[in-house]
């Protein structure tokens, strides 16, 4: 009984894994990436002065006050986002006009705006973790939430059908074949299942709305008004202020922040709006910082735009069903870590990637050993499986890279350049899987290895061709953010060299080998036995 | 003290992983091969130090990030060690081959 419960749970385990494992793969990536995003907004951007913040945020209100006064007086909406930590590294200002159209724009320390080259950034390759690409909204929702599900089912069934996790538990066993990938995989998902269950079950809570939309009508009641008013209470909207028509001057800002500060400590703060400005019904909002703790809120103020008379206050720790989902979110996005929290961070999704890929290998490894064995040559699941990882888990890789290649040689001037640079990386994705197609697995393992290894190392190559800001330059400025994403794309060429250089020759090893390849390994594996 | 807080959260749950995995004979074999099996008693005492010094090392993150992020942070630095301990181990055994 209990061995025919294992039995099907492993049976869910491998199929449910293996159906959504590429779109899961995908979402592994771009969610990894985005543990970097403002980071790889900076790096793609490099028209930006260096982070700014050491600004105070009385000089930035100031200083985006001015600019916002002096060209778009007329707007209905202003924003100034204070440069405070990581999540926020300039001073950017966005603002809505009476037509309700968004624009924004950069001010350097010196409250100039700086021109930067239009991209989608860290931001965008951020969005298609939960968004993807190409595909309407309704569909992506769906499609995610059941990928989220799928990948909850594939944690649970996989600890139940892996029977010796304490056993195992440091258990790697190299140049074993099938053995080697599953021990692999086995240890990647157990030594960070903590993170890899959380990040999946708050994935699920961030699409609760669209998965249990009927929990709303039940305590709110029908209709959409009854849904607005309950959306209002859990993203904490701003109430849009109806102008009065009647002109008034905007009170000092200086004050206000001063208040905030004192309320919630020196440059604690992210964000500040103004509804209406040079209205008598002017409202101006400030926002404390996100990155206080796990806890995805953060405290804010409301002042009356002429008097600065304060309205009300509103805490970070609402109710604790709203601090419930908001602190599994808090520890989703991670926006509180830290440098060493988030390489943390980082080191798990990296993890939780390669459980992916390794799943995905380990279940081609053991359909051609059998195959193999039996003297069948091809089946057409497994020699499709075969070309997919090769084409997702190799070669989204070098989509990501071209991704980055694509901001630094499409000229500014060009028309779309930013939605350029997101086709350029699918272009390259589609590119790749075509080569998987046409090579058996074993060369396409090889040579998209080596694809990878030339386009990684390119990318600061041609970043220090096409900016000033190459690697030397900033090792010497001390630019963080520039060296560590040149050394990484460096670091991630070579690792993908040496792979390509492991696999030379040597069909033997490659992850889902020939015949031949297979007899060779069964050999060794048994040979290896004591 | 904070960051020597956090060498002591790092060494003791790399010590803590190092005992768990030594108390266990496969692992055993591979870091110390002259020596005999442990008797049950000295097993247990090792599991027992090793899990002692994981939870201490959850009382140093504690101490360096606050509560709620230090509780997020142990959970990082177990893997890390983890991982650590299996990248040792394997290269240990690929060394005696």
């Amino acid at each position: 009984m209990k061995d025919g419960f294992r039995q099907s749970m492993a049976w869910l385990h491998t199929w449910t894994g293996l159906v959504l494992g590429w779109l899961l793969y995908f979402i592994f990536v771009t969610g990894t990436l985005g543990y970097l995003d403002t980071e790889i907004d900076r790096w793609m951007q490099p028209e930006l002065p260096p982070a700014a913040d050491n600004m105070t945020p009385t000089r930035a209100v100031t200083l985006g006050h001015d600019w916002l006064q002096a060209n778009v007086a007329s707007a209905k909406e202003w924003n100034i986002l204070v440069p405070s930590d990581r999540n926020i590294p300039q001073l950017r200002l966005y603002w809505r006009d009476t037509d309700n159209e968004r624009d924004s724009v950069n001010l350097d320390a010196a409250g100039e705006p700086v021109a930067a080259r239009d991209t989608g950034g860290g931001q965008r390759l951020y969005r298609m973790h939960w968004q993807l690409h190409y595909l309407p909204g309704w569909f992506t929702g769906w499609l995610i939430s059941i990928a989220t599900f799928v990948m909850f089912v594939a944690m649970v069934t996989g600890v139940i059908t892996h029977k010796k996790i304490f056993k195992d538990f440091f258990t790697f066993r190299p140049y074993k074949g099938q053995r080697s990938w599953l021990d692999a995989h086995n240890a990647l998902s157990v030594l960070s299942l903590p993170f890899q269950l959380m990040i999946t079950y708050s994935g699920l809570v961030f699409m609760m709305f669209l998965c249990m939309p009927l929990l709303i009508s039940a305590f709110y009641g029908g209709g959409e008004a009854a849904e607005e008013s309950f959306f209002d209470e859990v993203f904490l909207e701003e109430p849009e202020v109806t102008p009065s028509g009647e002109p008034a001057a905007l009170v000092d800002l200086a004050p206000l922040i001063a208040q905030a500060e004192a309320r919630w400590g020196a440059g604690r703060i992210s964000h500040v709006g103004i509804k209406q400005p040079g209205d008598a019904n002017a409202r101006v909002h400030v926002n404390g910082l996100y990155s206080a703790g796990p806890l995805r809120t953060s405290p804010g103020m409301t002042f009356d735009g002429v008097t600065g008379e304060l309205l009300h206050e509103r805490a970070a720790s609402g109710t604790v069903a709203r601090n419930t989902r908001d602190v599994f979110l808090g520890l989703h996005e991670g926006m509180f870590a830290g440098p060493l929290l988030r390489f943390f961070y980082l080191l798990s999704s990296v993890m939780g990637t390669a459980m992916i890929a390794t799943g995905l290998i380990l279940w081609t490894v053991k359909r051609r050993q059998k195959l193999d064995s039996k003297g069948e040559g091809a089946a057409l699941g497994v020699a499709l499986v075969e070309r997919l990882n090769v084409g997702t888990v190799v070669g989204l890789n070098i989509a990501v890279a071209v991704y980055f290649l694509a901001n630094r040689l499409i000229p500014a001037d060009f028309e779309g350049r930013a939605d350029w640079e997101v086709h350029a990386m699918f272009l390259a994705w589609a590119a790749m899987l075509i080569h998987a197609g046409l090579r058996s697995p074993a060369q396409g393992w090889r040579e998209q290895c080596v694809i990878a290894a030339v386009a990684f190392c390119a990318v600061p190559v041609v970043n220090a061709l096409t900016t000033e800001r190459h690697l030397v330059h900033s090792l010497a400025m001390g630019d963080w953010v520039f060296a560590g994403f040149d050394l990484a794309m460096i670091a991630t060429g070579l690792t993908a060299a040496a792979v390509a250089f492991y696999l030379r020759g040597k069909p033997a090893e490659q992850p889902a080998g020939s015949r031949r390849a297979a007899n060779r390994r069964r050999d060794a594996s048994v040979s290896a036995r004591p | 003290m904070t960051p020597l807080l956090l060498t002591a959260s790092l060494a003791a749950a790399g010590a803590g992983f190092g005992l768990l995995a030594l108390a266990m004979e496969r692992h055993r074999k591979q870091l110390m091969p002259a020596r005999r099996p442990w008797a049950p008693g000295q097993r247990g005492l090792m599991r027992l130090a090793g899990v002692l010094l994981l939870g201490g090392s959850f009382f140093g993150c504690v101490g360096v990030w606050g509560a709620s992020i230090g509780a997020t942070a142990w959970f990082g630095l177990l893997s890390l060690m983890a991982v650590a301990w299996v990248a040792v181990l394997t290269v240990v055994a690929l060394r005696r081959r």
